[in-house]
């Protein structure tokens, strides 16, 4: 069964591309397949092993091997589409999902590891039919063939490497950034403004007698603090659930503010002196207003971002006495 | 016939099939290929057997060879795995049971008489 007619074959340009075209073809519906790489290489170089032993079976030692011949060699084999029924792989990371690598590739009239013995310069060339498709009622895609003139050596194929894509490589970065972006996390401003609030009261209340510029960074840093605090909270309230940490935001939003109202109220009792108590109840009232009002207020904006909720009612069963009325 | 019963059923042996061609000579693709087209009822082409190959190879249960050619693609040989073996003697064993259970159902029985 096995072909001894090994001689060297002359493989015309014509020829070996539209080898490839099939093999690509075939390549191309495996991706679609999600087959795995291993399987993928294994079942093009049965293929492409097959068509090299169909040519040898078929020409004459030392002709040429011309395009008319492998393209009646290809009409014999399965349509590239018959391979769509292979048993896909459940191995994720044994699939290569870049299939514009391959559709790449069949564009520059690549050329497999068989024909390396092949002249760089093909003088056999067919004269004709060199523009038709080189399988007639087939789906193989025919791509340019190589400048024959150009005196260029073939470019191989080696099964086992395949050149790094670089626009599949930047997708999936892109893809895996914008997912750790989307994903639902606490909102960092959240804990910046929580951090720069409660940070900023022990530096004013040890460092700021000493040093009045550490006292104005401590202020800075409350300042800081309650505009990220809010911008958190305005940031949680329209992501829709997507970001939390609302109660830290809120935190660090809420410090200034009181220790304003506080700083104010304090000032007035020392002045008056005569309404300590009462300004001192008044002002733990309206702290607690003050704070109440303002969570009261951000509950209500996000309990605004919630998702509708449709209910659908179950349908009445045709068998049921009940829910038929009489006529 | 209905062809769609006719492919099942090739479906179904399929795999037994070419585990008993591999395990009678190491052999390769093509080989298998045309030693398939030529078993009546069981024509089967290229596109089906070289993924079979493939998972089987995958899965363990044929051996792979690579053998370089200085005119051509290499050329893989297979040959059975003990766990490809030990899969065959499965199928056997359970194609027996269907083959005769089947071919009882299908003779005709005496008609039973009270």
């Amino acid at each position: 069964m096995e072909h001894d007619n090994t001689n060297a074959l002359e493989w015309t340009e014509e020829s070996r591309a539209s080898i490839n075209d099939y093999l690509d073809a075939v390549e191309r519906v495996l991706l679609d397949q999600k087959v795995s790489r291993s399987e993928r290489t294994l079942i093009l170089g049965e293929l492409e092993s097959q068509i090299h032993s169909m040519v040898i079976a078929k020409s004459d030692a030392g002709a040429s091997v011309s395009l008319s011949l492998v393209s009646s060699i290809l009409e014999t084999l399965d349509s590239p589409e018959s391979y769509g029924r292979a048993e896909p792989t459940n191995d994720p990371k044994d699939i290569e999902c870049s299939v514009e690598r391959i559709e790449g590739r069949s564009t520059e009239g690549s050329v497999t590891a068989s024909n390396h013995n092949a002249p760089a310069s093909d003088d056999h060339a067919p004269t004709s039919n060199s523009d038709s498709s080189p399988v007639e009622g087939s789906t193989v895609e025919k791509s340019p063939a190589p400048d024959a003139s150009s005196g260029k050596s073939p470019r191989f194929r080696i099964p086992w490497f395949t050149m790094p894509d670089v626009r599949a490589t930047t997708q999936e970065a892109r893809t895996k950034a914008m997912s750790f972006l989307n994903r639902a996390r606490m909102d960092e401003f959240a804990i910046g403004s929580c951090l720069c609030s409660l940070m900023a009261m022990p530096m004013a209340m040890v460092g700021g007698r000493r040093n009045e510029g550490f006292m104005a960074f401590a202020m800075l840093l409350l300042l800081v603090g309650c505009i990220a605090g809010w911008y958190s909270v305005y940031r949680i309230k329209r992501s829709g659930g997507r970001l939390w940490g609302g109660r830290w935001a809120f935190t660090g939003a809420i410090i200034l503010p009181v220790l304003l109202l506080n700083a104010i109220a304090i000032l007035l009792v020392i002045e008056t002196r005569l309404w300590v108590l009462l300004l001192a109840g008044v002002v733990v009232y309206l702290n607690y207003r003050l704070i109440q009002r303002a969570w009261s207020w951000i509950a209500c904006q996000r309990m605004r971002h919630q998702p509708e909720v449709i209910t659908i009612e179950q349908p009445v069963p045709l068998g049921s006495s009940e829910s038929i009325p009489a006529m | 016939m209905d062809s769609t019963w006719l492919s099942q059923m090739r479906k179904g042996v399929l795999e037994l099939c070419v585990l008993a061609i591999v395990d009678r000579e190491e052999t390769y693709g093509y080989a298998v290929v045309e030693r398939m087209g030529k078993t009546p009822g069981m024509e089967v082409t290229e596109s089906t057997i070289y993924p079979l190959l493939a998972r089987l190879s995958k899965d363990g249960l044929l051996k792979l060879r690579i053998e370089k050619s200085t005119s051509g693609p290499p050329r893989r040989y297979y040959s059975l795995s003990p766990n490809g073996r030990k899969r065959l003697r499965e199928l056997s064993n359970t194609w027996a049971t269907i083959v005769g259970s089947v071919s009882m159902l299908l003779t005709p029985q005496p008609a039973l008489t009270t």
